[in-house]
């Protein structure tokens, strides 16, 4: 991208020796700083984060991403989390190759419906043309179950419980995003099968609450849980719940992560039998599962500012940074050496804390990258923090400084970083719920939507009635649809009436547009 | 080469009981599959129920499956029948033991194998082992500490597999900085054809298979059409960092081998490519424009140097159970192999073959001078 590469340019200019503090000035000396602000145009601001902030670098594919260290930290750090409570679970990990045989990908049309636009072929090897094109997975259901009906015959290899972690190719044709849509992302994707339904419908529920956790423990993000609606689910499963994410600042919802029962459906399809306890033939009850890369996207949207990326502390891979602000006959290596001994003592105390001793770039300049970059915490050294023994600790999601005696240092960095993480869910959860509307009419629905509220409304819970409100709702800011029913049930009075159809609603739904 | 398939029971068959003369083969659908729930740590210790298979001690035996539409499930029946009459004698065991451990299990596209959970946690031991190794060399310096606590760690999650592995990490280890990044599968032609050299080494194996390491063994191919490995690639100013580089990667192989994997050497007389380590010198910075400002104000090209290690050095680390046929009996290896505190074994064969290196030939005289030996990145 030409508008890309004219801000890389920019970024990299030799740095001034000031610092300013107003913005304009900031960016005039430093080279840093976004040219689009968030509030005034999201998807440039966006698109602009993620790349200065060196999270991302764009891949002469379209539709391809770098994910660079910064990124991956994170989705490590996720990982981190998920994979031992999955093995807690029982659930395994494993590796199925990434093709998929025509034959096979065929063999569940709904399935392949769902996914046809989106398969990506292989067609050649070397020079030659491949007798039979191979597809790469968009997700592993018809690579995995001809074998899940080889190894399950008996009750005793139930529940035949497996997870992996990969990377899915779908050609998306329309709007690349970086994290949040792109033609090959890394995921986990869970597969299971139990003898009873109760076993399936119990652990979709299980592991989307692990899920609930990964966004508002770790992103700090708020989500809903909820049910999709028939038309919203999972192509050939039997229902789907997912936690469901806003961005306010563009009104649209998003899936955050979902969890299939995708009922016996595909346990007919490929013939997942076994016999169970009385001799009898019967077939599997099967789940799906899955978060991916996405969840990285959801986080810069949410908690981004004009400054740049807002890093919840719990999965920065940088927790603090420590800046040296050396000073004219100063004594410049206690200064350092202070700064080393504070990064040692965070590590020791298991914070994840580095220096930022770099001898060609000020201070100013400095503290504007890492807060382009988001670390949770900044920690400054100067001749009078060192003569008093004290550091001054600045914070990225609201610009407080404190200061901070060094004897007391580890504990007082612990609480902050507690603090940061606590009130950047605290702040989204707030903004997202300023933008919950409660409405009742088709009037008051068409309202709410163009004031990029998340709309809370009854409905009937028909396929028709919402393709409907899809029809009556299109336009070129996308078509409003469900983003699903929650759990949590407000009170539905008796005679309420759908807001879209007239019908007595049986239900509360969100609706909205989303990515 | 011709995939194959095995019986549904190869087992049964291949069980010399020395007691007793083989059983029957009866069907395979009239038995039920040892369940994987079997290794769950309350029956770590049982024997394993096709040693001693017992009529008695069946329940619920399934009849025959009527012919299925399945059109996979059809070919694996037609393609066991093949196997049983075909399959040459000395690739048998091999085969039979990566399927029978459930490690493995062939795939409806030749050449790609799924790895089972036996398999990935493998993977998934050697990963965090990898990572170790990898944050020790970036602190430029080898603790006999650090050396042990992996060891210790490598035993333990034996005996752990379904905790969380990273549990055993020294925490020291933990806190040193690992950079990892993710780059897209696809290349662009264009990309791809602008290290000709890189494409003329590559190319045969797009779609083709690579040769068997042996005849013997020609049937059991340990390179598969897909398989995952770690790599790294590093890029630095001078030569003597590349360099150095390269060496301190040999240098902890070999410390590992003589060090702490010394009893598990067999006397194959064969050596194996675990892993490599190259110095690339500076023709990839060349043709990809690689340079930088040195300190002088100059253009230079950087140095670079990658190492990698694949699921492959574990299929490897499989072959060489099967050298084990002359000191192990088949029935103490499958003990071996499907007993969970035994593992180890299985772990350290893999390990053990992290110390065959590939050098770049114009290293070989130095190795032999032992001028290798010690060689540190400039200050």
């Amino acid at each position: 991208m030409a508008g890309t590469e004219a801000k890389k340019t920019e970024s990299k200019k030799p740095a001034a020796k000031q610092s300013g503090a107003k913005k304009k000035e900031v960016k005039k000396e430093t080279g840093l700083g976004l040219t689009h602000r968030k509030a005034e145009n999201f998807g440039e601001w966006y698109s602009e984060v993620v790349v200065n902030a060196e999270m991302i670098e764009y891949y002469d594919i379209s539709g391809c991403y770098i994910l660079r260290p910064w990124s991956m930290a994170i989705w490590e750090i996720m990982q981190e989390f998920f994979d031992p409570e999955i093995k807690k679970m029982k659930i395994k990990n494993c590796y199925f190759p990434l093709f998929v045989s025509p034959g096979v990908l065929q063999k569940e049309k709904d399935h392949v419906e769902g996914f046809a636009p989106e398969v990506a072929w292989v067609t050649k090897s070397g020079e030659s043309e491949l007798e039979i094109p191979i597809a790469i997975r968009p997700t592993s259901e018809t690579v995995m179950y001809p074998y899940y009906s080889k190894w399950i015959r008996g009750h005793r290899d139930l529940p035949l419980k497996l997870n992996q972690w990969c990377n899915v190719v779908r050609w998306e044709f329309s709007n690349p995003t970086p994290f949040i849509r792109s033609r090959e992302f890394l995921w986990q994707e869970g597969h299971t099968a139990f003898a009873t339904k109760d076993e399936a419908d119990a652990e979709v529920l299980e592991i989307l609450e692990l899920y609930r956790r990964i966004y508002e423990e770790y992103l700090a993000v708020p989500v809903i849980k909820g049910k999709k609606s028939e038309l919203e689910k999972f192509a050939g499963g039997l229902y789907t719940t997912s936690v469901e994410a806003f961005i306010p600042n563009t009104g649209r919802g998003i899936q955050g992560a979902t969890s299939h029962c995708l009922g016996q459906n595909f346990a007919k399809m490929f013939e997942i039998n076994f016999e169970n306890e009385k001799g009898e033939k019967a077939m599997v009850w099967q789940n799906s599962w899955a978060y991916s890369t996405r969840t990285i996207g959801v986080m810069v949207m949410v908690h981004g500012d004009d400054k740049g990326l807002v890093l919840p502390p719990k999965v920065a891979s940088v927790q603090v940074i420590v800046i040296p602000v050396p000073y004219k006959d100063a004594d410049t290596q206690g200064i350092f050496d202070a700064c080393s001994a504070t990064v040692n003592t965070l590590n020791e105390a298991g914070i994840r804390a580095e220096s930022d001793s770099r001898d060609n770039y000020s201070p100013g300049w400095k503290y504007s990258n890492w807060e382009m970059k988001g670390v949770p915490l900044r920690i400054e050294i100067g001749p009078k923090d060192l003569a008093n023994k004290q550091v001054r600790a600045v914070r990225r999601d609201n610009g407080a400084k404190i200061d901070i005696a060094s004897a007391d240092l580890v504990v007082e960095i612990k609480k902050l970083l507690d603090t940061i993480q606590q009130n950047l869910f605290d702040v989204a959860k707030q903004k997202r719920d300023e933008c919950i509307q409660i409405i009742h009419t088709w009037d008051e629905f068409v309202q709410a939507l163009n004031q990029r509220k998340m709309i809370l409304a009854p409905w009937c819970d028909e396929e028709e009635v919402e393709a409907d409100v899809k029809a009556r709702t299109k336009g070129e800011m996308g078509a409003a649809k469900t983003l699903c029913s929650p759990f949590d049930q407000p009170e539905l009075p008796e005679g309420t009436k759908c807001f879209a159809s007239g019908k007595p609603a049986t239900k509360w739904t969100y609706w909205g547009r989303s990515y | 080469m011709k995939r194959f398939m095995l019986p549904r029971n190869p087992l049964m068959d291949a069980v010399e009981l020395p007691s007793s003369p083989s059983p029957t083969p009866t069907t395979s659908s009239t038995k039920p599959r040892p369940s994987s729930r079997k290794h769950k740590p309350s029956k770590e210790n049982d024997t394993p129920s096709f040693i001693t298979p017992s009529p008695a001690k069946l329940k619920s035996p399934l009849p025959p499956r009527p012919p299925s539409s399945n059109p996979l499930k059809r070919k694996l029946t037609a393609v066991d029948a093949v196997t049983n009459n075909s399959l040459p004698a000395p690739s048998d065991s091999g085969i039979k033991v990566v399927v029978n451990t459930e490690m493995v299990e062939y795939y409806d596209i030749s050449s790609c194998y799924i790895l089972r959970p036996w398999s990935m946690a493998i993977w998934e031991i050697m990963q965090s082992f990898i990572q170790c190794m990898s944050a020790i060399l970036q602190e430029h310096e080898y603790r006999i500490a650090d050396l042990f606590l992996l060891n210790i760690y490598i035993s333990q999650s034996c005996f752990n597999f379904e905790n969380n592995v990273l549990e055993f990490f020294d925490p020291e280890v933990k806190k040193m900085k690992i950079k990892t990044c993710y780059f897209p599968l696809f290349v662009s032609p264009e990309i791809l054809q602008k290290e000709k050299d890189h494409v003329e080494d590559f190319a045969p194996e797009y779609g083709t298979l690579s040769s068997p390491l042996c005849g013997a063994y020609r049937s059991f191919d340990f390179r598969s059409r897909q398989f995952l490995w770690q790599e790294r690639h590093t890029a630095f100013a001078t030569k003597d960092e590349a360099d150095a580089e390269v060496f301190e990667i040999l240098e902890l192989y070999r410390r590992i081998y003589e060090e702490y994997l010394a009893a598990f050497i067999p006397n194959t007389g064969r050596g194996i490519q675990g892993a490599t380590s190259y110095c690339l010198g500076q023709n990839f910075a060349k043709m990809f424009e690689i340079n930088f400002e040195n300190e002088k104000g100059e253009k230079a090209m950087v140095w670079k140097s990658s190492w990698a290690y694949s699921t492959q050095t574990m299929q490897r680390g499989c072959f060489r159970i099967r050298t084990h046929d002359q000191q192990v009996t088949k029935t103490q290896l499958y003990r071996c192999t499907r007993v969970r505190p035994h593992n180890s074994i299985l772990i350290s064969e893999a390990l053990l073959i992290l110390i065959s290196i590939n050098i770049p030939k114009k290293h070989e005289q130095d190795l032999k001078d032992g001028n290798w030996v010690g060689v540190k990145p400039n200050p």
